[in-house]
């Protein structure tokens, strides 16, 4: 070794640690390295053509529900606009590719839903509407929260509390009422509110029975923890906004089992503790997974993110985030957290033997579809 | 399969055979050789757009491992880094959700580096080495490659925006401020340096505008009106006289899909159906010249008379393995793809 390169290492080590640009590529491959090998090693890591085979098939049902449903409440122009490169700012390339794989999702997700609830088969096309278009509405908020300036507190008040209940009672008025304003607004806006008013007109058709009272508390508690995240953080208490943020991803699963639950006609009401089970089972799933995925560019961008909050609660001592994240056993934790939790979720779903559309079982969507939520290029999806 | 889907599918064919077995499209032979980096970088963020395109990973891949250790990418291997290019690449790493995010900071970085006193970007920076490339080291030599220019401003704010760099909140703000300067307030739309024609410089302002919350309603509108005034009786655009061009009329249909209201839909249908038309067996478009080379001294390439049997300064240059035309027109259709019923 040379004079001048052992100086330099040493310097590395002693003086200048990586420089942060790489520290996160590390911390990239290190989190997605840990999360593939602990649900490899417990067989729930589909492979990739069986994956692809599921995606595409999923993509396809998301593209038909867009082409023939949301088509058709949209109407001509506000639908082009959903594909216009003009609306949602920085993140419409990625919002416009995953269009499909949004109502795609839902669609699947209602369609599981309504086989494991043992639905009656004539309800199966409308529990499917049900949550693509609820995930759309969803997809759709979340974007005004993340991407328009302002936003969040647009939103909360052309969208209150009020008008959440009117909607029940009253779809078509209050949800014209609110499409009216939130038009004049922007774009976005208007495409929420026809996308909200759908929803609540399919549970104001359909919706009967005491899940309806389920159904909307999670709501309303959705609509506050999808605020809370993009409140500044000092606003808030720091297990604040980290039970916002795991609500965020988690009520959407509450809210479609409740709407399937209340619109589809289930044989019976089922084992309330297995539900109860299923759902904190989705949510805390699906909450790791969306966090892992999005792990560097949140902390990249300072979005809001459950491992890096709960990486900034163990920073004592340490400098940053990023360095709890490298430097502790966090991320090996948060990957078997996901393992354990994915297994129970994928036993409580095999238990029910639940055929999809195409002969898919819906464990196995599961697996695909948080496949495709970790691969990094999201192509699978 | 719509006619889109089946003309998509054809164009990707193409371009999948025009790419080489380093993972990289070449093309726009000039003096500084052929383009390898930049050119494979916008279609790279072109194929984002559309569906099975995973093969492109190995492109990706490939200017990964041409990033220069300033952070830049150039115009090909031998050239210096610069602006565009390393914009470009920016874009098309971000497209794919790549792994690197080192990669993309220290990119943003470099792009940020290219910010002049107006809030615009330049091509290169005085101290890239282009003088020395060149050989043109009088002090004058090179002020208009070294000036800000809309169309490279347009492509690194996107580029910026996409890279979200916390450090970068004025450039951003400036960067924006600039364009909306920089707009012809009599025609509505935004003219090009390194390019003939408006409507990729129109385009890509816009869009920078719109992804940076800062478009006004009157100037997408005023923008667009203008497009459908210079659109032609056989629904293309031209960018160099009477010509249809397939380049200039796919960023024109891109830039009327912005706004998708009843006029601009029917005016972009009218455009689209004329690039439909004029798919080559292939799969391609055939490519009419579009890249100028101003001489380096100047600022204003408007007052430059381009001629496209020349080569160096003043050249007007076709992409001849159609590539870059293709991926243009790619670009057109996947975005009208679920907003016009062909």
């Amino acid at each position: 070794m040379t004079g001048l390169s052992r100086q330099v290492r040493e310097d590395t080590a002693v003086r200048a640690p990586w420089p942060d640009d790489l520290r996160l590529d590390e911390l990239a491959l290190r989190s997605r390295r840990l999360v593939i090998e602990r649900l490899n090693e417990a067989a729930l890591w589909p492979r990739r053509a069986r994956a692809q085979l599921l995606s595409g098939d999923q993509r396809a049902r998301g593209e038909h529900f867009l082409e023939r449903d949301a088509r058709g409440f949209l109407g001509h122009e506000d639908y082009a606009r959903l594909g216009s490169e003009g609306i949602f700012g920085l993140r419409n390339a990625r919002l416009r590719n995953r269009l499909p794989v949004v109502a795609g999702f839902g669609h699947e997700l209602g369609n599981g839903l309504h086989g494991w609830l043992r639905c009656p088969f004539g309800t199966r096309a409308l529990a499917a509407e049900l949550c693509a278009t609820f995930n759309l509405g969803v997809v759709l908020f979340d974007r005004i929260c993340d991407t328009l300036p302002g936003g969040a507190a647009r939103l909360e008040r052309l969208f209150d509390a009020t008008t959440l209940e009117h909607l029940f009672a009253d779809p078509a008025h209050a949800a014209g009422r609110f499409a009216l304003d939130a038009a004049r607004e922007r774009p976005e806006f208007g495409i929420l509110a026809k996308t909200v008013l759908r929803f609540f007109q399919l549970l104001r058709a359909h919706a009967q029975g005491p899940a309806q009272r389920e159904l909307a508390s999670a709501l309303s508690r959705a609509y506050r923890a999808e605020l809370d995240t993009v409140k500044p953080h000092a606003t808030l208490e720091p297990s604040s906004v980290l039970k916002a943020v795991e609500q965020k991803s988690s009520l959407p699963f509450a809210i479609a089992f409740y709407a399937v639950q209340s619109c589809c006609a289930p044989a019976s009401a089922g084992d309330a503790q297995e539900q109860a089970a299923l759902l904190d089972g989705l949510g805390r799933v699906f909450s790791l997974v969306d966090d892992a995925a999005d792990l560097c560019v949140d902390l990249r961008r300072g979005d809001p993110n459950g491992i890096v909050l709960r990486a900034a609660d163990a920073a004592a001592g340490r400098p940053t985030e990023l360095a709890v994240l490298l430097d502790t056993a966090l991320l090996v934790h948060v990957a078997s957290e996901l393992s354990a939790a994915l297994q129970a979720v994928y036993a409580l779903l095999a238990a029910h033997e639940v055929r999809m559309d195409g002969g898919w079982r819906f464990e196995e969507w599961l697996l695909v579809t948080i496949r495709g939520w970790l691969d990094p290029t999201r192509r699978l999806l | 399969m719509s006619e889109i889907d089946a003309s998509l599918s054809r164009a990707i064919s193409f371009l999948r055979r025009r790419r080489r077995e380093d993972g990289l499209w070449y093309e726009f032979r000039t003096l500084a050789g052929t383009s390898s980096e930049w050119v494979s970088a916008f279609i790279v963020w072109i194929l984002s757009e559309c569906e099975d395109c995973d093969w492109v990973q190995t492109t990706v891949d490939s200017l990964l491992g041409r990033q220069r250790s300033d952070g830049g990418w150039g115009y090909g291997p031998a050239v210096p880094p610069d602006c565009d290019s390393t914009a470009w690449a920016i874009l098309a790493l971000s497209a794919g959700q790549s792994l690197r995010h080192s990669a993309l900071l220290r990119g943003a970085r470099f792009v940020s580096a290219h910010q002049g006193p107006n809030g615009g970007f330049c091509t290169y920076r005085a101290d890239s080495g282009i003088a020395d490339f060149t050989g043109l080291r009088k002090p004058d030599a090179l002020t208009g490659w070294l000036s800000e220019q809309v169309c490279v401003s347009g492509v690194a704010i996107q580029a910026l925006l996409e890279a979200r760099a916390l450090a970068c909140e004025h450039t951003l703000a400036d960067g924006l401020a600039y364009l909306e300067r920089a707009r012809d307030t009599t025609s509505g739309t935004w003219s090009s340096y390194w390019w003939t024609g408006t409507a990729y410089a129109s385009y890509h302002s816009l869009k920078s505008l719109s992804n940076g919350h800062s478009l006004a309603p009157e100037m997408l509108g005023s923008a667009c009106r203008r497009l459908r005034y210079q659109q032609q009786a056989d629904g293309a655009w031209s960018g160099n006289g009477d010509t249809s061009e397939p380049f200039e009329t796919a960023f024109a249909t891109l830039t009327l899909l912005l706004e998708p209201n009843a006029h601009n839909l029917a005016a972009a249908r009218h455009g689209l159906h004329w690039l439909l038309a004029q798919q080559q067996n292939d799969g391609s478009w055939v490519s009419c010249p579009m890249l100028r080379i101003p001489p380096p001294r100047v600022s204003d390439a408007a007052s430059v008379e381009f001629r496209s049997d020349r080569q160096g300064a003043r050249a007007l240059l076709a992409d001849r393995g159609r590539a870059f035309t293709t991926a243009a027109a790619v670009r057109a259709l996947a975005v009208s793809r679920r907003m016009i019923d062909a």
